[in-house]
């Protein structure tokens, strides 16, 4: 007698796709369900893991949108430093479901962040982007300045793009108990001053979860009718909890809720995929190699494996080759700075003036 | 052997409006001993700092700066003078506050820190300046930086360069551009000298009466004559009489070692 097993193929089978295979071969763990081309534009946000996934775009010339780039002619230190480039606009890490929902309220729609700063040594701070400004803002006004840009660039990202990556972090936040809103960080962590009562700890449960992610993403469709959303999970555990748990169950915890989190918005909307970046650095499978010796930082390596599966899966699903990333430019000198050559001419006009004003008989003017 | 205070002037091209100043005797310099070390800009790739000196890389550039130093020096140790004058050597500063005053009226927003970090590494990343932070950085002379003059003002030629907009803003910037520079080179060691502000026309552009002889009809925009020449050298000259002498300061040729047969 048949049974629907019998013809699966060797993907669907624990021995055959994991247990007798070396990790690194194990493949086509993602079943993607749209086309990402060179020529889709492409924008990414969420936690700091992704950041790798505009890396690797650009790496092989896919069209990464980078709807803040910041004034012209900074260097590459410069950018880095003050958080232009990392995603397609300059919010930092956007680790929760309601940080996204809120930025994209924000952006998308009459709601309006409120004015708070966070101070510290005379420079201000934005609660909900305490990071990207080395330093501090000089002002609460041009904390203001630069977060209304953001802003414009979030709305201008959701509209331009056809694809927004997400990478869900975290569910453990902060939130002010007044206005409700919810920072990117503890206060009194980076900047202000922590008021225990007014500063709430949460930590989001499934229900919650699910409301934000589905609130943002209603936002986005509604702006952007044509828009796709690829999700992911960070495979980089907590640094703290202040749930009360052990920071490893805690991690469990928020991992595995964000992980259902995605899994029910595939299946609950046609136009949301989740790429699972997060089980090929954390599974068992691939007994920690992807890690560094903290168990918390993610190899280059593993990145790389990653970003390698992610063209891989869209080539065979799509046809194609996956495409490989270029070799690495030499790098820049150090901070050297371009300095103005000198054309023959000038070279010339500068021998000249030396030597009228070395000339024996010294009598230029 | 002389005791006054020892000022080496060390530059580019634009040292020369030094010289012709000196020459001219548009500057009082006595009480103080002049020496000059510089060549064109464009040798100034083959100059490295190391051991507290500033080193030509190779024997034809090292020539090249013996021919129009009076001694025939080699190389510039800073410990044998009281006060270094580091003129022009390629420091730009024009179109870095240019860039800045485009970004500040015109967009996307650029914050006081990020301007201040553009122009710090601005400054630090050119390699003149990291020469005088070489010499700075013995601790033995008093390291004077003046950057190359904005250029010379003309309506044709810049006429458009600054808008409306970059005017209104710029007395204020360029200030607040000139006290981060000033802060910047502090850290390391370095007297910035802005440039003299009655030097200074349309706010970012030199005087044209300042500018090198005929500098229409050679398009040299860049160099300037011995009135700018004198501005500096006054300033410097301030500077390296208030220094205090140091015990037991190298004499000429005891560490820059002389060339044969220099020309001048």
């Amino acid at each position: 007698m048949s049974h629907p097993y019998q013809t699966l193929p060797e993907d669907r089978f624990w021995r055959t796709a994991v247990a007798d295979r070396d990790a690194l071969e194990i493949g086509g763990l993602w079943k993607p369900r749209f086309e990402i081309r060179r020529r889709t534009g492409i924008v990414t946000a969420g936690s700091c893991f992704a950041q790798h996934f505009s890396r690797a775009l650009v790496a092989r010339r896919y069209r990464w949108l980078d709807f803040e780039p910041g004034p012209e002619g900074l260097t590459p230190e410069q950018r880095k430093d003050y958080h232009y480039g990392t995603f397609s606009f300059r919010t930092g890490n956007i680790y929760t479901p309601r940080m996204l929902w809120q930025w994209l309220s924000w952006a998308l729609t009459n709601s309006k962040p409120p004015e708070e700063a966070w101070e510290l040594a005379g420079r201000f701070y934005d609660p909900f982007r305490p990071g990207v400004e080395p330093g501090g803002f000089v002002s609460v006004d041009e904390l203001l300045q630069s977060r209304s840009d953001t802003l414009a660039a979030i709305a201008a990202a959701v509209r331009g793009a056809q694809v927004f990556v997400f990478t869900m972090g975290l569910t453990e936040a902060w939130q002010d108990s007044v206005s409700g809103v919810e920072y990117a960080v503890c206060p009194g962590t980076v900047a202000g001053r922590f008021d225990p009562d007014r500063h709430v700890f949460v930590n989001h449960r499934y229900a919650a979860l699910i409301g934000d992610m589905t609130a943002a993403l209603r936002l986005m469709f509604r702006a952007n009718r044509r828009l796709r959303v690829l999700l992911t999970v960070s495979p980089v555990p907590l640094a703290a909890t202040a749930s009360g748990q052990h920071v490893l169950t805690a991690t469990s915890q928020s991992k595995s809720l964000l992980r259902a989190v995605a899994s029910e918005l595939v299946a609950a909307q046609a136009r949301v995929d989740y790429f699972p970046s997060y089980e090929i650095i954390t599974h068992p499978a691939y007994r920690g190699r992807f890690f560094a010796p903290n168990l918390r930082s993610v190899l280059p390596e593993g990145v790389d494996h990653v970003m390698a599966q992610f063209f891989r899966d869209q080539a065979t699903a799509f046809g194609g080759e996956p495409v490989a990333p270029p070799p690495p430019p030499p790098a820049p000198t150090q901070g050297e700075a371009p300095e103005p050559e000198l054309t023959e001419a000038e070279e010339l006009r500068c021998e000249e003036e030396i030597l009228a004003a070395f000339a024996p008989d010294q009598r230029h003017v | 052997m002389s005791d006054l205070p020892r000022l080496c002037i060390f530059g580019d091209s634009h040292y020369a409006c030094v010289k012709q100043a000196e020459v001219q005797g548009l500057v009082d310099v006595h009480g103080v001993e002049l020496e000059y070390w510089g060549h064109v800009g464009g040798r100034f790739r083959y100059l490295e700092f190391r051991d507290g000196a500033v080193h030509p890389v190779d024997d034809f550039t090292a020539r090249r700066f013996a021919k129009f130093n009076a001694k025939g020096r080699l190389f510039l140790p800073a410990a044998d003078f009281d006060a270094i004058l580091v003129m022009g050597a390629r420091v730009y500063v024009w179109r870095l506050f240019h860039r800045l005053l485009r970004h500040l009226t015109e967009g996307p927003f650029l914050s006081r820190g990020l301007e201040r970090r553009i122009l710090t590494d601005g400054l630090r990343g050119q390699a003149g300046y990291r020469l005088a932070a070489g010499l700075a950085g013995t601790g033995t002379a008093r390291v004077i930086l003046a950057p190359v003059a904005y250029y010379t003002f003309d309506t044709e030629r810049f006429g458009e360069a600054l808008t409306p907009g970059m005017a209104a803003i710029l007395p204020e910037a360029v200030a607040r551009f000139w006290r981060v520079l000033q802060e910047a080179a502090a850290d390391d060691g370095i007297l910035l000298l802005p440039q003299p502000p009655e030097t200074v026309v349309a706010g970012l552009y030199t005087a044209a009466d300042l500018a090198v002889a005929d500098h229409l009809a050679k398009q040299d925009f860049e160099h300037h004559n011995a009135g700018y020449g004198a501005a500096i050298l006054s300033r410097a000259l301030d500077i390296a009489r208030r220094v205090p002498r140091r015990a037991g300061l190298q004499r000429a040729g005891a560490a820059g070692k002389m060339a044969e047969g220099s020309e001048v």
